[in-house]
């Protein structure tokens, strides 16, 4: 018997770039939410429009992209109110490029909606909020096949509110990481989605 | 005609020995009386005090007097002096200042007036709240006060006021609040209200059935925790320690479907009906729970009491076990309200969390810091002006009475020598006039 209201896995759409270019990640890390917690989770994720109040519906929301990145007036005044309130926004850079289109505009448009991003340590509870990750990120793919920038970073970065982290940015790439169809987690000797647990965990818990 | 002479010297003599009897019976402790009102009275306070045959003392005032005048007043009485006094308003208004289990302060404040009048409650800075009698008592909750607090009631008659004021009592700040219930929303949103607001919060989320994010990891007992609040069927485990900690004076807060759960209903204010969805789609700030869902508290247990009633049922009831206090929010998803629209929302979802808490909140009375009373304080705190001076001095006479009976301002002296001294006089002289005329010196 638990809260009627489940977790829902919200996806931003944003009128620059391509909101939707890791389709496959929401169903995949409801997989896995589902698989290792009781959390209460919807089964199917849904897509918010940044600028709509409905943003304020999901305190989860997930963005990603590769083309650059200009918020709207409504969009950065909707994500300022959003993380003001206790939401918290992870975006991802599916490029995994420090000088690619979607790093360099996003980046700024996230300093001015939200405020500056900051090194998030590798001591952060964000790597022991449910599965330990003691050297920080997970490191993708794409970083050990030296693909994008050819760099594996080292650390996650964020906006902070309150001694938490409000805004969660990656340049790791774990859109493509973990777009894939979940059922073919069996394949794999470690489930590569482990860490998207830890970040729902965080944003629930912190 | 010689005989006539004797006794008129007998009954002169015998007069003037009464007298002397009376005057040395009572000595220089011979009885006086002693009037004042109002604007003489501090000065006639240290006369009387100064002044040994001061036995009957006549106080006329405006109204109840203050405590320093009071302590006097009682000083006299206890040092054998009769006092009496009366007031032309002697209206009997009582104030009470409660501190709430909250961390950001404020009070309940009650006060008991005569049905009808109006009361105006301020502090040393400014006015705190005003509000119409229309029971035994008015409550109002104010927040964080300075100084010393007042009521001002005015009669419906509308010419009277009364004061009467108390020193708000130094209150230890509340123990923890501890949080159970799932990982979700409703959980981190209520807790960080919670922390937000002032309260030190432990946390015990559930993750996994084997996996709980703690905070704070405290016995849920008295001595730790202020208040229990149950979010969810995540607090069965902890069921009997929670009903050991309501029963020894904890506070406890079930939320949503909570008290429908088997361990915890038995602690509950009543039964959890069919949920009742929202009855209006945004929030707005002058009813912003009718866009939450709720679980409607029915029936009530028997020693239940409903808090608030939303469209013919109850959103919210409380209830005592014990020594302590279970409140039921039939409310779920309250996290939405920090999320509405308007830049208040955050903090009413807050507030009223955390009046929520507080309500049921335990506080060790035994904790709080008690100081000497200073005179200063002394002189502020007068809670109940009416019935401490009818404690001190017993109740008051009429007005009337009091005018019609007794001079404003008496120096003193028996009225019996008034009359005494004439008629011994005349007795000597009609003895003396009676031997002239008879031709004896």
């Amino acid at each position: 018997m638990v809260s009627p209201s489940p977790f829902v896995f919200a996806t931003a759409q944003y009128e620059s770039g391509d909101w939707d270019s890791a389709p496959l990640v929401p169903a995949n890390i409801i997989d896995t939410i589902a698989r290792y917690t009781s959390i209460a989770v919807a089964p199917a994720g849904i897509t918010v429009p940044l600028s709509s109040p409905d943003l304020s519906r999901y305190p989860f929301v997930f963005l990603t992209g590769h083309l650059p990145v200009r918020l709207t007036r409504a969009e950065q005044a909707q994500v300022g109110r959003f993380i003001d309130r206790g939401g918290f926004l992870f975006v991802d850079d599916h490029n995994h490029d420090v000088d690619g289109a979607f790093h360099k505009t996003a980046t700024e448009e996230l300093r001015r909606a939200a405020g500056p991003l900051v090194e998030v340590p590798n001591t952060s509870p964000l790597y022991s909020a449910f599965f330990h990750f003691a050297d920080g990120p997970p490191t993708t793919s794409q970083e050990l096949n030296g693909w994008g920038d050819n760099l594996v970073h080292p650390h996650l970065f964020g906006v902070m509110r309150a001694g938490r982290i409000a805004v969660l940015y990656s340049n790791k790439d774990y859109s493509s990481e973990w777009g894939y169809h979940a059922e073919n987690k069996r394949f794999q000797s470690v489930d590569n989605t482990r860490f998207a647990v830890n970040i729902i965990v965080y944003a629930l818990t912190r | 005609m010689a005989g006539a002479e004797w006794a008129a010297r007998a009954a002169a003599l015998g007069l003037i020995a009464w007298m002397l009897a009376a005057m040395l019976g009572r000595g220089s402790r011979a009885t006086s009386r002693r009037a004042a009102d109002g604007p003489a009275l501090a000065d006639s306070l240290a006369a009387w005090s100064a002044d040994a045959r001061a036995e009957s003392l006549w106080v006329r005032l405006d109204t109840a007097p203050g405590p320093v005048t009071r302590a006097w007043l009682r000083a006299l009485s206890r040092a054998g002096s009769q006092v009496t006094w009366s007031a032309a308003h002697a209206t009997p208004v009582v104030i009470a200042m409660i501190p709430l289990a909250d961390p950001a302060g404020g009070a309940r404040i009650l006060v008991s007036a005569p049905r009808g009048a109006r009361v105006r409650v301020a502090d040393q800075v400014s006015m705190l709240d005003s509000a119409l009698v229309r029971g035994p008592a008015r409550s109002m909750a104010v927040p964080p006060t300075y100084g010393a607090v007042s009521a001002r009631v005015t009669l419906p008659n509308g010419d009277t006021a009364v004061v009467a004021r108390t020193v708000p009592r130094t209150a230890p700040p509340p123990r923890a609040v501890l949080v159970i219930g799932a990982a979700g929303w409703e959980s981190k949103f209520v807790i960080l209200a919670l922390e937000e607001r002032g309260w030190s919060v432990q946390a015990r989320v559930r993750l996994t059935p084997t996996m709980m994010v703690t905070q704070g990891a405290t016995p849920i007992d008295t001595a730790h925790v202020s208040a229990v609040v149950a979010l969810d069927s995540t607090a069965d485990a902890d069921a009997g320690a929670i009903a050991r900690f309501v029963r020894d004076g904890g506070g406890l807060v079930l939320a949503g479907r909570t008290a429908a759960s088997p361990p915890l209903r038995a602690l509950a204010a009543g039964g959890v009906g069919a949920r009742v969805v929202p009855a209006a789609l945004a929030f707005t700030s002058d009813m912003p729970r009718r866009a939450l869902g709720f679980w409607p508290v029915a029936p009530l247990t028997p020693n239940a009491v409903a808090l608030e009633m939303r469209d013919g049922r109850v959103a919210a009831a409380a209830r005592r076990l014990d020594a302590g206090r279970v409140v039921q929010l039939g409310y779920d998803d309250t996290w939405r309200w920090r999320f509405a629209d308007g830049d208040d929302a955050p903090a009413a979802h807050r507030a009223w969390w955390s009046a929520v808490v507080a309500s049921v909140a335990y506080r060790s009375e035994a904790a709080a810091t008690t100081r000497p009373p200073t005179a200063a304080r002394l002189t502020l705190d007068d809670p109940a002006p009416f019935a401490a001076t009818v404690a001190a001095l017993g109740p008051p006479v009429r007005a009337g009475a009091f005018s019609a009976t007794h001079p404003r301002q008496s120096g003193g002296g028996s009225p019996l020598r008034l009359w005494v001294l004439p008629v011994i006089l005349l007795l000597l002289l009609f003895e003396w006039g009676s031997r002239r005329w008879r031709g004896m010196t």
